[in-house]
């Protein structure tokens, strides 16, 4: 895999990640977003979720699913560095563990 | 004879009762949280295999081709994924997050038996210990990634 196709693989599931957050936030019921906030966050949900949908049909037109789809693993790692990034939430050792486990995998599946 | 009728009138609504009984014990069965959970895990494996159907045989450049509207492979992955969801969502209801989540690490071996059962794909070694250390990261990230997704 080149570093183009990994980037687009990032793109893809940060996407997916993305718009995971904004659904969240839109469909929060303890969230004091006013209405329009809330249908901004949705249709940001959408969008991002549709973009990374469209990625993951153009990376799956070209890679084997059992290739590819480890990769949606990445999604953790992602959502860590948004929380230490976000919420300044510290790295604790345990998750540096899991989070080093995941990219040996993957560098492992992208190797094959 | 009136007697017979009352009976038989009894009887029948007996059977009545044990049937809508049976049939809410099935749906109450249907609607176990961990068998929602467990339907979701499969679904989304299934939708990628679905998609990965599609974009092979029906799938055209560029993506905003009118033919690409009649993919029906694709159209199936996307129920699925919408299936997935619901499933999720409803078993969230009962199921700690954390539980959830790491019972969906299994669907990196769902996906990786899929693949090689439905889509004749080969799975080297290498592959199979990376998809493994995968899983297991995703499994032990479990509880970290619960906790974020719910802060976030």
């Amino acid at each position: 895999m080149t570093l183009f196709f990994f980037c687009l693989v990032v793109f893809s599931v940060a996407c997916s990640v993305t718009g995971q957050i904004f659904f969240k936030h839109a469909m929060s019921d303890q969230s004091m977003s006013t209405r329009t906030r809330r249908r901004l966050d949705l249709a940001g949900g959408v969008l991002a979720m549709t973009v990374g949908f469209f990625t993951w049909l153009a990376l799956l037109r070209r890679f084997d699913l059992s290739y590819l789809y480890p990769f949606e693993g990445l999604d953790r790692v992602l959502l860590a560095f948004a929380a230490w990034l976000i919420l300044k939430e510290k790295m604790t050792r345990d998750l540096w563990v899991v989070v080093i486990l995941i990219c040996i995998g993957t560098a492992f599946v992208a190797a094959s | 004879m009136s007697s017979v009728t009352k009976k038989q009138t009894e009887s029948d609504n007996f059977l009545a009762e044990c049937a809508d009984e049976t049939k809410e014990s099935r749906e109450s069965r249907f609607f176990h949280p961990y068998l929602q959970l467990f339907i979701s895990v499969v679904l989304t494996a299934v939708s990628q295999i679905l998609l990965k159907i599609g974009v092979d045989t029906q799938f055209v450049s560029p993506w905003y081709t009118t033919s690409n509207l009649f993919a029906f492979w694709i159209w199936f992955g996307i129920l699925a994924i919408i299936g997935s969801l619901f499933s999720w969502l409803f078993a969230l209801k009962s199921v700690p997050l954390i539980i959830a989540f790491n019972l969906a690490a299994t669907n990196h071996i769902m996906v990786a038996i899929g693949s090689w059962l439905f889509l004749g794909e080969t799975i080297s070694s290498q592959r199979r210990i990376g998809i493994l250390l995968v899983a297991l990261g995703v499994f032990f990230v479990g509880r970290s990634a619960a906790r974020v997704e719910e802060r976030l």
